[in-house]
């Protein structure tokens, strides 16, 4: 009796001792995700329904500021731009790197060097794009896309001045900029198919083309829908570019929403209506990510 | 000069807080001596000696004390502060600039204020200025442009500098017409221009000569530049030489490529109701010059162009004629373009000679916590340091005192180009309100949208003059959402 009394009995079972060291681990993440994540977005929400320059006192709004998204043409112009790089930049890429992997994927020679190179653009800093694809689209001789355009004979443009060719050509750089990292994720999707299953296709007699339309393809929808909702994310969160290329024109033409909330949080010192913005843009991007998902979900 | 000056104030400043001390040690060990001493001493006095004398005498026995007991007492330790202040880049290496200038500071001013210099990029300064001031912890003083201090101003960001410059008695009327009228806003002072960044137009004399004209005469209104221009364009397609007449950006920023010619048109920033003047008759005017240089005189690549190539290219020789470029330009081309045969022009007039004016100032955060050791800095910066800080960097000390020195170092005697270029300075006139960064935002779209035909100029600058009432001017002090 008195040697069982003299015994310390642990205070945490087993159970709740690895609940709390699982949990320790995961303390350094989690504070992260609410400095920088969870905490900013609830603040930004309440900010939403001020007006406040950032230095001086907050005036409670309501829902002012959400109600005047509805009659402000600059943001619609914006909202319009950013689908329309979405729209343009989104297939493009998936097909593209879709493309890239299946070639990839042959084995052939010279697939690594490939692979290093539709890689290096994901890796260069964006603003070093920018800058370097400012050059290529320079208008006259000097641009180094007219040059070679010059030595087919064809006529030369100012792409960055028109508004018609302003946009496409900051959804080329944005296309450059991620297929090779998607082409990854789609060469990780192609490799984790089983083998047996486009041998068993091909035995039944079915051509490459078949294979790929019946087998691969339903095999890589769940690979496709990760693209989808990753190329949607970051196409409607597009600003360092056009930040950098055209700061939204001509004319609104690239004024695409990421760069709106920006000038108007930054410049204009609306942190209220920058936020509603932000809040709308977030409510797009989740509602165009749940629609992917929803039409891209693997058949059960 | 200045130098001098500036020490003496400082000196004097510190001499005067010792008197003011010595003066209330005076009062307060005066009356507690008169108090204390009791009347058995000058009744003693009254019999023995005239009184005057007597008082005479007292009265310097009663110094003497007090003179101790302030030593004593009012001289504590010297206390060692550290102020902050931010600064944007002017150069690849700006702390080789500013750890002399420190280091003569403590050592010719005041030992005790430690200067810790923060560089800034230039892109995110705002949202820097307006994370630290929520946050209570604002810098003691920045580099702050004419074009931002009024929006710190009306938010109550920043502190007045009357006083200070009244207790150190700053001769105001020191600094040039243009950086004086960047000091203040609804009356008060806020800022001490340390910098000046006037521009002027630039052209190649070459390019001039090639085509006919007279390097000795540069137009001096806007009719003469057109002429001019035309004379260059001609001589270009007669293949005398490959530049165009000048440049134009098509996504340029407006205040290189839209204020010269509003300003010179005679327009305001803000219409005298307090309205945007951006539509006004002579934003209209300079509007209708802006599509003729496009049109006629500017690459039509230009008009994909956001100008950052602009400079480089007048050092190449593509241009004939650059409109409103800081000084800054011939150094670069002295430095890079040795061989440019290159002038300065005169400011043209319009309705008016106008030259950009730009400023960099300093100023006292309100939530500074050592607002006279800042104050000594800045003054320091705005003088006695001011002319080594502008030859370092390439820009112009906006003080007459100090631009006297200026123009005899070798730096700028030596080069006729910025000999040249200072004579109009006194043409640069400073812009300043409330959200002007804002303003900027908006006349941007509306410049691209008549220069690419969509709309007239009269619609897109009332659209842009109409957003700018709307949300921009008395957001403030008003109550506009956002």
């Amino acid at each position: 009796m008195a040697v069982t009394a003299g015994i310390r009995r642990p205070s945490l079972s087993r159970t709740q001792r690895r609940a709390l060291v699982s949990f320790l681990f995961v303390v350094p993440a989690l504070v992260l995700f609410l400095t920088f994540l969870a905490i900013p977005l609830v603040y930004s929400a309440g900010i939403s329904l001020f007006r406040w320059t950032g230095m001086s006192e907050a005036t409670f709004m309501g829902l002012d500021n959400y109600g005047r998204l509805l009659t402000d043409n600059v943001f619609w112009l914006s909202m319009k731009a950013t689908v329309l790089y979405a729209l343009m930049v989104i297939p493009v890429t998936t097909l593209a790197s879709l493309v890239a992997a299946i070639f990839v994927n042959q084995g052939l020679r010279g697939t690594n060097v490939f692979k290093s190179l539709i890689f290096i653009p994901v890796i260069t800093s964006s603003v070093v794009i920018a800058v370097v694809w400012n050059f290529i689209y320079q208008g006259g001789d000097v641009g180094l896309l007219n040059a070679v355009l010059g030595l087919v004979g064809l006529p030369g443009h100012v792409w960055m001045g028109d508004m018609l060719t302003a946009l496409p050509a900051i959804a080329v750089i944005g296309v450059w900029h991620r297929f090779g990292w998607f082409s990854v994720l789609f060469l990780a999707g192609l490799q984790d198919i089983p083998i047996e299953q486009r041998e068993a296709a091909e035995i039944d007699g079915a051509s490459q083309w078949q294979v790929f339309w019946h087998v691969t393809l339903p095999l890589l929808r769940p690979t496709i829908a990760l693209v989808m909702v990753l190329g949607a994310i970051q196409s409607f969160q597009v600003f360092d570019v056009v930040f950098i290329m055209t700061e939204g024109g001509p004319y609104y033409s690239t004024h695409v929403l990421g760069y709106y909330i920006w000038t108007e949080a930054f410049r204009g010192l609306r942190m209220g209506y920058a936020s509603a913005m932000s809040y709308i843009l977030f409510g797009s991007i989740m509602i165009i990510t749940l629609i992917q998902l929803r039409i891209l979900r693997p058949a059960t | 000069m200045a130098s001098r000056q500036d020490s003496g104030a400082g000196l004097r400043s510190r001499r005067r807080l010792l008197q003011a001390g010595v003066f209330t040690g005076i009062g307060a060990a005066g009356i507690t001596a008169l108090a204390g001493c009791g009347e058995t001493q000058v009744v003693e006095v009254v019999k023995e000696v005239p009184v005057e004398t007597i008082k005479e005498v007292e009265v310097e026995k009663v110094v003497e004390r007090v003179k101790v007991e302030t030593v004593i007492v009012e001289k504590p330790a010297p206390q060692k502060v550290t102020i902050l202040d931010w600064v944007h880049p002017l150069s690849a290496e700006d702390m080789k600039v500013f750890q002399p200038l420190i280091d003569r500071f403590n050592r010719d001013f005041n030992p005790n204020i430690e200067i810790r210099i923060d560089i800034v990029p230039w892109s995110n300064r705002i949202q820097k200025t307006m994370g630290a001031v929520a946050a209570g912890a604002p810098p003691d003083t920045a580099y702050v442009n004419v074009d931002e201090f009024t929006t710190y101003v009306v938010q109550d960001v920043l502190e007045p500098l009357d006083e200070f410059v009244k207790k150190d008695n700053v001769d105001l009327d020191d600094w040039l017409p243009g950086p004086r009228a960047g000091m203040d806003w609804e009356g008060k002072l806020y800022e001490l221009p340390h910098l000046y960044a006037f521009r002027v137009a630039y052209f190649n004399k070459t390019v001039w000569e090639k085509s006919g004209l007279d390097p000795a005469i540069t137009p001096t209104t806007w009719t003469e530049h057109s002429e001019m221009l035309t004379q260059v364009m001609a001589a270009k397609a007669a293949g005398s030489h490959d530049a165009f007449g000048t440049a134009q950006a098509g996504l340029g920023h407006p205040v290189t490529y839209w204020n010269p010619y509003f300003y010179q048109a005679g327009g305001s920033l803000l219409t005298e109701d307090g309205k945007s003047g951006y539509n006004s008759a002579a934003g209209l005017e300079a509007a209708d010059k802006i599509l003729e240089v496009m049109e006629n005189f500017a690459d039509p690549a230009d008009r994909g162009s956001n100008g950052r190539e602009h400079r480089p290219g007048f050092g190449q020789g593509n241009y004939a004629y650059r409109h409103n470029d800081e000084l800054g330009l011939a150094r670069t081309i002295e430095k890079d373009y040795p061989d440019l045969n290159f002038g300065v022009a005169e400011t043209m007039t319009g309705n008016v000679k106008w030259t950009h004016g730009g400023l960099g100032c300093k100023c006292i955060f309100a939530g500074s916590k050592y607002k006279d050791a800042t104050w000594e800095w800045i003054q320091f910066m705005a003088g006695a340091g001011n002319l080594e800080y502008n030859i370092e960097f390439g820009y112009v000390p906006p003080r007459q005192s100090n631009l006297d020195l200026y123009i005899k170092h070798p730096e700028v005697a030596n080069s006729p180009v910025k000999i040249r270029a200072l004579e109009e300075a006194k043409f640069g006139r400073v812009e300043k309100a409330p959200g002007l960064w804002d303003m900027w935002d908006v006349l941007k779209p509306a410049m691209q949208a008549f220069a690419l035909g969509e709309k007239t100029p009269k619609e897109a600058l009332d659209e842009a003059a109409d957003k700018i009432n709307k949300d921009i001017i008395g957001k403030y002090r008003g109550a506009q959402t956002g």
